[in-house]
């Protein structure tokens, strides 16, 4: 922590991975997966999350992530279920009723409702698993109300022909981080939907004309978008949530991945998630007047893990 | 006995205390005293740790919040040593101390184990899995796509009667339902469906100079059939696809192919060892049946300079037809057999070939 004045103060976001320690737990991971025919995946992603977690800290306080293996287990089945009654569905109205079409979109309507339900339990699960220098962050979103929101902003997006989807981004994104709690701090964001499909334009279109060298600075705007809309918030203080990045930092970054993943036929993967971690993290800071030293412990333990294990299957990036 | 000054979170506050925190190695006890003054001991079975790089964090079981984070190198090579004298680092970190060496070894051994199940354990399981598929889907799929490769205009009717004849006579292994057709067609071609449905071209019927030869030909065509050589390929093709999929967790990916593989069932090309095995169960045919197996040898001595190609066929690229008629020969040399001139067979071959100008 950084003292500006008296009261306010600037905490920098560190990340201590190595590729090396990260390859290591990849190839530990491949191995006990590879062995036990799958079944120890939960277990694998639950040690890997809590690398990652564990290389990252707030003025060298570090994250601590508390899931289990076997909570992720019991959260994968689950999902498995859902699958397989999606599968049913479509098999039902494919051979009983005879319309593969009406299969196919029950099946996509079915995907498409779990998404929010995804999210929901994901959160839910991976921040109440989470700690910071000891105390809990926590979710407090209803779930009921982040589904009804995402199929209305979806059928929205749907009608609008995608222009909506700016707003529903902001929307979503709105409700989840002002529901998002560390300790006795809220989190909270400030985005309008206007500017960011203004953003959007402005990005494609300048992609376009540059044939895609712009597509990196249109990435930064987007993050920056997202970063420096946040704050965090303890009865009258708050910190604000600042990120650094440039388009041509980004540029530069993707550029050397791509290399790295060319030149060791892509066993230099660990190297370039820690590389783009690092970048990412150490280029975000906070600032205002909330002392963290003074947070007290608000939230419970939680752990179904439903949601949670569906994030790694539909590939969902949401921060 | 080993100590260090370490921080203590309590998971009640966000502000952390520092601590003098001993371990006595031969009690196996960690001391320490919170700000309060309280005096804390915790016991090496009852704690479990996060180690990264020289970062350690201790917490005690009963809690899981609170804890005590150490960044002192000598200690935390003290306290690895005791875990490890004492026997409690689990398999999982044991295997990550290996280094990056050992790391690189184990992670190029698990990549060729992957490529070599893909390429050599994958198709001959897949193969095995056809017998656990009852006969009945064979005559489905051949019916299903029956259409998609006879175009009924095209069918000579008059000596399609006349085959069937002919193959009436001939004894087969099994007693699969086999319906022959002869169609019109400047390709030089015959194939058989998993169905029992073997169709030949009359591109192929005017090449043949004998009934030895016709006989050799349908003798290997019903042996795909009868090995369900169509189905075999068709579940290795998918296990193949399903095993990369797998890997990739690619879900979406597994429907789409099985999709797919339904509709290209025609471009299904059977494999060298089907191609071998469809050869030799012809020749078994033709001994059994007391006609010469040197019509076998015959038939791919007039098909050598066909160049044309096409799925399902008999003369395909692989096995190339010289070293079939090689291992045709050879086998015919190491089997006894006698030969019976049968004219009712000439008769209907002569039948059949003398049809076309009718």
């Amino acid at each position: 922590m950084e003292l500006i004045n008296d009261t306010n103060r600037r905490y920098q976001i560190n990340f201590h991975g190595t590729g090396s320690e990260y390859f290591g737990i990849f190839i530990v991971n491949a191995l006990l997966t590879f062995i036990t025919l799958g079944f120890y995946y939960p277990w694998a992603r639950a040690k890997q999350l809590k690398y990652i977690y564990g290389v990252t800290a707030v003025d060298d306080n570090r994250f601590s992530f508390h899931g289990s293996g076997k909570d992720m287990f019991f959260g994968l089945l689950k999902l498995y279920l859902f699958i397989a009654i999606f599968l049913l569905i479509y098999f039902v109205s494919r051979f009983l009723i005879g319309s593969v079409v009406l299969g196919v979109i029950l099946m996509y309507v079915g995907f498409i409702a779990i998404i929010p339900f995804v999210i929901h339990g994901t959160l839910r699960y991976r921040l109440s698993m989470t700690t910071l220098k000891g105390i809990r962050f926590g979710y407090r979103g209803d779930r009921t109300r982040l589904v009804v929101d995402f199929i209305k902003c979806f059928l929205l997006t749907i009608v609008t022909l995608g222009i909506y989807g700016s707003w529903m981004d902001i929307k979503l994104r709105t409700y989840i981080i002002k529901h998002i709690r560390y300790g006795d701090v809220e989190g909270d964001y400030e985005g309008d939907g206007m500017e960011f499909l203004l953003l959007n334009i402005k990005g494609w279109l300048l992609t376009l004309i540059t044939l895609g060298v712009y597509a990196f600075w249109w990435q930064k705007d987007i993050y920056a978008y997202y970063i420096d809309n946040t704050s965090f918030h303890k009865n009258e203080q708050n910190l604000k949530m600042k990120i650094s990045i440039t388009g041509l930092g980004l540029l530069k970054l993707q550029l050397v991945n791509l290399l790295i993943i060319i030149f060791t036929l892509g066993i230099g993967y660990a190297w370039v998630e820690i590389r783009t971690m690092r970048y990412m993290t150490q280029n975000i800071f906070l600032e205002g007047d909330i002392d963290l030293d003074t947070v007290s412990q608000t939230e419970e333990d939680y752990s179904d893990a439903t949601g949670h294990s569906a994030f790694d299957l539909l590939d969902m990036d949401l921060f | 006995m080993y100590c260090t000054k370490a921080k203590f979170f309590d998971g009640v506050s966000s502000a952390g205390h520092i601590v003098d925190l001993q371990v006595d190695d031969r009690t196996d006890e960690f001391h320490f005293q919170t700000a309060g003054g309280e005096s804390i001991v915790w016991e090496l079975n009852s704690i479990y740790y996060e180690k990264y790089g020289n970062y350690l964090e201790i917490k005690h079981k009963s809690d899981k919040i609170a804890f005590v984070q150490v960044d002192d190198d000598i200690f935390i090579n003290n306290f690895i040593t005791h875990l490890k004298r004492k026997n409690r680092v689990g398999v999982y970190d044991r295997l990550l101390l290996l280094g990056i060496k050992k790391h690189l070894i184990i992670g190029i051994s698990i990549f060729a184990l992957i490529v070599g199940g893909y390429l050599l354990l994958i198709p001959v399981l897949a193969e095995k899995a056809v017998g656990l598929i009852p006969v009945s889907f064979d005559h489905y799929l051949g019916d299903s796509f029956m259409g998609d490769f006879i175009d009924e205009e095209t069918i000579d009717s008059i000596r399609t009667e006349v085959l069937n004849q002919f193959a009436d006579r001939l004894k087969f292994d099994s007693n699969i339902q086999l319906n022959f057709i002869l169609a019109n067609s400047e390709e030089v071609n015959a194939f058989a469906l998993p169905n029992g449905t073997i169709v030949l071209y009359t591109g192929l019927l005017d090449k043949i100079g004998g009934y030895e030869e016709l006989a050799g030909l349908i003798g290997h065509e019903v042996t795909h059939v009868q090995e369900r050589h169509s189905l075999k390929m068709l579940c290795r093709n998918l296990s193949g696809y399903i095993f990369l999929s797998v890997l990739i967790s690619d879900v979406n990916g597994i429907m789409s192919v099985i999709a797919d593989n339904a509709h290209n069932l025609n471009s299904l090309s059977y494999s060298r060892k089907h191609e071998k095995e469809a050869d030799l169960g012809g020749i078994n045919m033709l001994i059994k049946n007391n006609i010469s197996p040197q019509g076998m040898i015959k038939l791919f001595e007039r098909l050598k300079d066909e160049k044309y190609l096409a799925p399902l066929e008999i003369i395909s690229t692989h096995p190339i037809t010289e070293e079939r008629i090689k291992y045709i020969d050879e086998y015919i040399r190491n089997t006894e057999y006698k030969v019976e001139k049968d004219s009712v067979l000439s008769a209907l071959f002569d039948k059949l070939k003398s049809g076309r100008n009718s």
